[in-house]
C-alpha cells in the first residue's frame, strides 16, 4: 500500500480534486490543511466509482433516465387496470415512443454500446417496430374507440417493457447512463482523448479510462524516478517525460508537438505527472453543471472548506426539490450560497475568493468583492424578482438574473443593459418577457450598486418611486401617439448622456401639457449617474410600471437603513 | 533591525493581463501582477541584463473586469506550411490563426515596493523609473504603465501605534510565511459582516525568479526555466494589530516582505 498525497494549486487541479473526493467519498481520504492524502489501493476499480458518481448526481437530467422512468407511469395503469387511462394518458404515451424511446434508442452513442450491454438483442430493431397508438379519425372521440385503444397500448406496453428491462438491467445502466453522462457532463471539462476520442478502438468506456487515466499512474508509481529530468508542471514532481499534457483539458492546454510558440523560447515544459493527469479528468465532478453552465468556488484555504463550499453549492443545485433546473440555477445556488450564511452572524464567508464559471464552452474568473457582496444582499428581492425574466436576441437567450449577477461579479454598472431591455419593450420588440417593472427592478439594484462604489449617494429608493409615479402621471396626460417619438428622443439622450437634449424634451413636453416641471429634474446636473438614474426611472413611469396599487409594495423606504 | 531603502512606485493602468501560466486558450489574469512580472519590469527599466536579487511588496486595485477577444498566433519554429491545416502561409512557412479571449483587469492602481538587495542599485531604479528609457508596460507588451509617483522611501520593521490596515479596496498579496507566523491577521468587515475571521482570500503560487537549466545536450542545448514560487495570500481584509510588529515604509503603507 502506498499513500498519494496532492496539494491544492489553482482552481482547476482543485476543481480535480474536489471531484476526486466526490467520487471516492469524503471517508475514504484523509484531509490535512492543504493536502488530500489517499491510499493507491482506491485506485483499483476506481473508474466503476467515477461512472457511478456522476450517473447518481446527474441522474433526473440524463436521457437514460426519460426512457426507464416511464415504468412507474406503466404500472400505474396496470394496477388499476387502465381504469384512469385516459386521453391526456394516451398523448403523454405516444409522446413517449416518438420523442424518447424511438428518438433515443436510434442514436449513436447508444447503438454502440449495446453489443456490451446483450449482443444477442436488437434495441435498434424494437424501436423501429415501436409506433404511435390509436389515432383517432375525424368524428371519432376517445371514449368511443376506448376499448380498442387500451387493447392496442396494451400490446405496446409490452414492448417498452422489453425496452425498459433491458435499459434498466444492470449493464444497461452502466452503459447506457454511462454514454449519457460522458455527452452532458463529463465532456464540458476535457475532450478529444479517452472515451472522447472520437477515434478510439476501446468501445468499453470503463476500460479506456482506466487504460488512458488509471494504468499510468500505477506505472508512475513503479517508476524509478531517481534520474528523472523533467518535473510536473502541477505538483513540481519528478518526471521522465515530457509525454503527458493538459491539452486535453477544454479552453486549457495546446497541441504541444506543433504549436511551441505557446512557451518560452519554443521548449515546450508544460508536462504533467499521471497523477496529476488523473486528478485533472475528475474536474467535472468538482465543477456542478446545469445545461452545460457550471460553477466551481475556489475556497483554497484548505482542502476542508474547498470540498464544503462546492458540495453546498452542488446540493442547492442539484438536489433542491424546490427548483427547477435552469441556465440560471448556478447563478441562483451562488447568490443563496453567498447570501444566506447566517451562522456567527457572518453573512458572506466568501469574500476575495475566486469564483470559476464555466459558459458557452468557455471559463470566466470573478474574485468575489466585498462590494459585489453587499450589492447581493441589499438587492436580494430586487434579484428574485427578476428570475425568469429575459429576452431573445437573434439565437441568443439574455436572462435578466444571470446578466445582472454577472455584471456586478464584474463591477459592471446596468445602465446599457437597462438601456437595451427598455428599448427593446418600447419599440414592442418579440420575444421579450418582462414589464418595465422588472425594468425597475434592476434600476433599484444598479442604484445600490452606484451607492456601493460612491458614485452617488443622494438618491434613495422612495425618491426613485417618486420619480416613477411622476413618469405615470406625465403618461397619462400626454398624447398616446405622440409617446413612441417621445421614447425614442429621451432614450437616444440619456444612452449618449446628452442632458441639454434631455431637459429639452423634457421641458418642451411639460408646457406642452402646461403642467410644473417636476423639480427631480434638477438633479440630474449633478453627476452623470444621477442623470442617468433620474431619466431611466422618469422612462419607467412613462411606459408603466408602477400603478397606484402597487403603491405600499416599495414606497417611503427613505429612511430605511 | 536595519532599515532598508526602497522604491515605491504607484503606477495606473487602463485594460490590463497578467497572464496566469497555465492558461494558454482563454487568457486568465491574476488580480495583481505576479513577483516574476514586476521584477521583469524593474531589470527591463534600468537595462539590467542579469539578474539583480530584490524583494517585492505587491499591492493595488482594480474597479471591475472584462472579458475581451484578440488574434491568436500560434506556430512552432521553422514549421512548413500544410494546405490541409487551418493555416495562413508566411513564405513556407505555416502560422495558425484564430481568436480567443483574454481576460483584462479595467482601471488597475498598483502600489509595488521594490527592496534591491545591493541597496547601492535604490537611486539607479529610481532614476529609471523618473526618467524612463522608454515606455513602461506591466503585464502583456502592450499593457502602458502610467507612473504616477516615485519615491525612494525607507521601510523598518516597527511596532505600530494603531492598527494598520491597507488603502480602501485595496488587495495585497500576503506570503503565506507571514501568516503562518501570525504576523497579520485577517479582518473581517467591520459595519457589514462581511468575511470569516481567518484565512480570508484566495491561494496562489505565483513565480518569482527563476534559474536557467539545459536540458538538452551541451551541443543541442534545451534551455528551460526552472522557478522558484511563492505562496502568498491574495485579500483585502488583513489588520496589523498595534503592538505587532511589521514591515512599514516612512509614510505608514505597509510593505509585505517575506524576510526575516
Amino acid at each position: 500500500m502506498r499513500e498519494i498525497e496532492c496539494r491544492a494549486s489553482d482552481w482547476l487541479f482543485n476543481a480535480g480534486l474536489v471531484g476526486f473526493i466526490n467520487i471516492v467519498g469524503k471517508e475514504n481520504v484523509r484531509m490535512e490543511g492543504q493536502s488530500v492524502f489517499f491510499d493507491a489501493d482506491l485506485l483499483d476499480s476506481f473508474e466503476d466509482k467515477y461512472f457511478a458518481y456522476f450517473i447518481e448526481e446527474y441522474e433526473k437530467t440524463l436521457s437514460w433516465y426519460k426512457i426507464v422512468s416511464f415504468k412507474k407511469e406503466m404500472d400505474r395503469y396496470r394496477k388499476d387496470d387502465f381504469a384512469s387511462f385516459d386521453e391526456k394518458a394516451l398523448e403523454e404515451l405516444n409522446n413517449y415512443i416518438a420523442n424518447v424511446a424511438k428518438y433515443y434508442l436510434k442514436s449513436a452513442s447508444y447503438v454502440s454500446v449495446y453489443p456490451l450491454i446483450d449482443a444477442t438483442a436488437d434495441p435498434v430493431e424494437w424501436g423501429k417496430n415501436l409506433a404511435k397508438v390509436g389515432a383517432l379519425k375525424k368524428k371519432e372521440t376517445f371514449d368511443e374507440k376506448r376499448a380498442d385503444i387500451i387493447q392496442e397500448v396494451k400490446q405496446v406496453y409490452l414492448k417498452l417493457d422489453q425496452i425498459i428491462a433491458f435499459c434498466n438491467s444492470e449493464k444497461g445502466e452502466r452503459y447506457l447512463a454511462a454514454k449519457n453522462v460522458i455527452y452532458t457532463v463529463i465532456k464540458n471539462a476535457w475532450n478529444g482523448v479517452s472515451f472522447l476520442n472520437p477515434q478510439t478502438k476501446e468501445k468499453d468506456t470503463y476500460v479506456d479510462y482506466r487504460t488512458n487515466f488509471i494504468d499510468p499512474v500505477k506505472e508512475h508509481l513503479e517508476t524509478n524516478l531517481e534520474k528523472a529530468k523533467f518535473t510536473c508542471f502541477t505538483c513540481n514532481q519528478p518526471i521522465k517525460n515530457l509525454k503527458l499534457d493538459l491539452s486535453f483539458m477544454n479552453e486549457t492546454g495546446f497541441d504541444t508537438a506543433r504549436k511551441t510558440s505557446h512557451v518560452w523560447d519554443f521548449n515546450n515544459d508544460i508536462a504533467v505527472c499521471a497523477v496529476c493527469k488523473f486528478i485533472y479528468s475528475c474536474v467535472p465532478a468538482g465543477f456542478t453543471y446545469v445545461h452545460n453552465n457550471g460553477i466551481f468556488i475556489n475556497d483554497s484555504v484548505s482542502i476542508d472548506t474547498l470540498h464544503a463550499v462546492n458540495e453546498k453549492i452542488r446540493s442547492a443545485i442539484l438536489h433542491d426539490p424546490a427548483q427547477t433546473l435552469t441556465h440560471t440555477s448556478p447563478y441562483r445556488a451562488l447568490v443563496e450560497a453567498i447570501t444566506n450564511q447566517v451562522e456567527d452572524k457572518r453573512h458572506y464567508e466568501l469574500a476575495d475568493i475566486q469564483v470559476v464559471r464555466y459558459e458557452n464552452e468557455t471559463y470566466r474568473f470573478n474574485i468575489l468583492s466585498k462590494r459585489a457582496l453587499n450589492i447581493f444582499r441589499e438587492s436580494k428581492n430586487a434579484l428574485t424578482a427578476l428570475q425568469r425574466c429575459g429576452f431573445k436576441e437573434g439565437n441568443v437567450n439574455v436572462n435578466f438574473y444571470q446578466e445582472t449577477v454577472r455584471r456586478l461579479m464584474n463591477n459592471e454598472n446596468l445602465f446599457t443593459f437597462i438601456h437595451k431591455a427598455m428599448y427593446l419593450k418600447v419599440t414592442n420588440a418579440s420575444n421579450t418577457y418582462y414589464h418595465m417593472g422588472h425594468i425597475g427592478s434592476l434600476l433599484e439594484i444598479n442604484t445600490n450598486f452606484l451607492k456601493e462604489i460612491e458614485a452617488m449617494t443622494e438618491i434613495s429608493k422612495g425618491r426613485i418611486w417618486h420619480i416613477n409615479k411622476c413618469g405615470n402621471e406625465f403618461k397619462k396626460a400626454y398624447p398616446d401617439h405622440k409617446r413612441s417619438g417621445f421614447n425614442y428622443k429621451v432614450l437616444n439622450a440619456l444612452k449618449t448622456n446628452n442632458r441639454d437634449a434631455f431637459m429639452d424634451i423634457i421641458l418642451n413636453s411639460y408646457s406642452y401639457l402646461g403642467k410644473t416641471v417636476p423639480d427631480f429634474f434638477l438633479e440630474s446636473f449633478t453627476s452623470d449617474e444621477t442623470f442617468k438614474t433620474v431619466g431611466y426611472a422618469f422612462m419607467v413611469g412613462v411606459n408603466g410600471a408602477i400603478e397606484q396599487e402597487d403603491k405600499d409594495k416599495d414606497g417611503g423606504n427613505d429612511n430605511e437603513k | 533591525m536595519h532599515i532598508m531603502k526602497a522604491i515605491r512606485i504607484k503606477l495606473w493602468q487602463d485594460l490590463v493581463n497578467y497572464k496566469k501560466p497555465t492558461s494558454f486558450q482563454l487568457k486568465e489574469t491574476y488580480p495583481l501582477p505576479p513577483y516574476s512580472t514586476v521584477i521583469g519590469m524593474v531589470h527591463t527599466m534600468c537595462g539590467f541584463t542579469s539578474y539583480h536579487p530584490m524583494e517585492i511588496s505587491i499591492q493595488g486595485k482594480y474597479f471591475s473586469k472584462v472579458n475581451d477577444l484578440y488574434t491568436r498566433y500560434e506556430f512552432k519554429n521553422g514549421m512548413t506550411y500544410d494546405d490541409k491545416r487551418h493555416q495562413l502561409k508566411v513564405g513556407d512557412y505555416g502560422v495558425g490563426r484564430g481568436i480567443a479571449t483574454a481576460e483584462l483587469l479595467v482601471d488597475v492602481e498598483l502600489l509595488l515596493h521594490v527592496i534591491p538587495e545591493d541597496q547601492d542599485l535604490v537611486e539607479t531604479i529610481a532614476e529609471a523609473f523618473q526618467t524612463p528609457v522608454e515606455y513602461p508596460s506591466l503585464g502583456r507588451r502592450e499593457d502602458i504603465a502610467t507612473i504616477e509617483e516615485v519615491k525612494v522611501v525607507s521601510v523598518e520593521k516597527i511596532t505600530a501605534e494603531e492598527d494598520l490596515k491597507l488603502d480602501q479596496n485595496y488587495g495585497a498579496y500576503v506570503p503565506i510565511s507571514l501568516i503562518e507566523n501570525e504576523e497579520v491577521y485577517f479582518r473581517p468587515h467591520a459595519q457589514s459582516n462581511v468575511g470569516r475571521n481567518d484565512m480570508l482570500g484566495t491561494r496562489y503560487l505565483l513565480t518569482d525568479t527563476y534559474e536557467l537549466i539545459n536540458r538538452g545536450t551541451a551541443k543541442a542545448p534545451k534551455m528551460f526555466r526552472n522557478w522558484l514560487k511563492k505562496d502568498v495570500f491574495y485579500t483585502t481584509s488583513i489588520i496589523i494589530s498595534e503592538e505587532d510588529k511589521f514591515f512599514v515604509d516612512e509614510d505608514e503603507k505597509l510593505v509585505f516582505l517575506d524576510i526575516k
